[in-house]
């Protein structure tokens, strides 16, 4: 890639729905992570991850927050709860939504070029 | 003050994945065989046959509280207990109207068993029960201390339908009494691992789903096995204290 792909990239190609972070969508995406046990997520993500989960529970922030992860993409419909996006716009962290199930959205992500992290 | 034993999560034979010898006066039975003083009657979103194990353990001098085990959308299980079985089953309505309407499937999961003190079989509950709820862990952790009941995130050490491991650690918001920890880890072992937890008391229990698993896995210091001294012992309040017995098996 000549250039990093962004979470504004992401949220326009993969048609997701903005619901905060919308200040933060110049982060560039390093790579992608798809889980949704969060204990799984906070040990095998990285910073710049694009995070594919069905989670919408407050915590996905602060796991975001302490990974470093530029985006969250709640896949499948799921509505991230009021306290969710309150946190989100707090911390930055652009939160997308999509009503694409999870595999479809890490399918178009990885048509993006963005590839799985390997764990070290 | 005396030293009380307790195992505060139980199944019945209620539950698909318990056995059906899981009736309240075998329950009660191998409660008082092991010392147990206090028990813990919390099947899987549901608590149909809490009133049977309260019956059969007054008969026998066992104190039963009586609570549900929610699995929340997050798949997270919450043990909630509740003074009276009036408000319990008032939680007891939201928690069903929460579940999706599934039938159960016997042959697959197990049969769901709805039984009187005496261990008669009354009937079987039709909605599947091992099935997550659409309520979220901060909804239950709310509502159910609005109702007056206890929360508390049940096996956090387990590697499924656990608190920390579905979300991570203990939300700021949730204000459970307590922890549980399952009968393979130790206290230590969980605080050295899960900082989340620091300044929660924790409890261990069996999450008895055969006889043969219930044991004392909590030993409270308080001056009866009441549902009063048991949320006064949680406060550690006038010198009370509960505390897992670190018994690793």
């Amino acid at each position: 890639m000549d250039r990093r792909v962004t979470v504004g990239d992401i949220a326009k190609e993969l048609e997701c729905e903005v619901v905060a972070g919308k200040s933060c969508l110049d982060n560039e995406v390093s790579f992608g992570y798809s889980s949704d046990l969060l204990s799984d997520v906070m040990a095998g993500a990285g910073p710049g991850d694009v995070w594919v989960t069905v989670q919408v529970h407050q915590n996905i922030i602060a796991v975001a927050s302490l990974t470093g992860i530029s985006a969250i993409i709640v896949a499948g419909g799921a509505a991230p709860a009021d306290e969710t996006v309150l946190r989100a716009n707090e911390e930055g962290i652009p939160l997308l939504t999509t009503a694409k199930p999870s595999f479809e959205v890490a399918g178009r992500l990885y048509s993006m070029g963005i590839r799985g992290r390997v764990k070290t | 003050m005396k030293l009380f034993f307790a195992d505060l999560h139980i199944h019945t034979a209620l539950s698909p994945c318990a056995e059906n010898e899981m009736t309240p006066p075998a329950i009660i039975k191998a409660a008082k065989a092991e010392g147990l003083d206090i028990i813990g009657i919390s099947d899987h979103n549901s608590a149909e046959n809490v009133v049977a194990a309260i019956e059969a353990g007054a008969a026998e001098g066992v104190t039963v509280i009586g609570g549900i085990e929610v699995q929340t959308v997050e798949d997270v299980h919450v043990l909630t207990f509740f003074p009276c079985v009036d408000t319990l089953f008032r939680w007891q309505d939201e928690v069903y109207s929460a579940l999706p309407d599934i039938e159960n499937d016997e042959k697959r999961f197990g049969e769901q068993l709805l039984m009187d003190s005496n261990g008669n079989v009354t009937g079987k509950l039709r909605t599947f029960l091992l099935a997550s709820t659409s309520m979220s862990v901060d909804y239950v952790g709310k509502r159910v201390r609005e109702l007056g009941g206890l929360v508390i995130p049940a096996h956090i050490d387990r590697p499924s339908f656990s608190l920390i491991r579905n979300l991570g650690f203990v939300p700021d918001t949730l204000l459970p009494c307590c922890v549980e920890i399952s009968k393979n880890t130790s206290s230590g072992s969980a605080k050295e691992r899960f900082s989340s937890i620091a300044g929660l008391p924790v409890i261990k229990s069996s999450d008895a789903h055969r006889l043969s698993e219930i044991s004392a896995y909590t030993e409270i210091l308080m001056e009866e096995a009441s549902w009063e001294e048991l949320l006064l012992a949680l406060a550690f309040v006038g010198g009370r204290s509960i505390r897992p017995l670190d018994i690793v098996c």
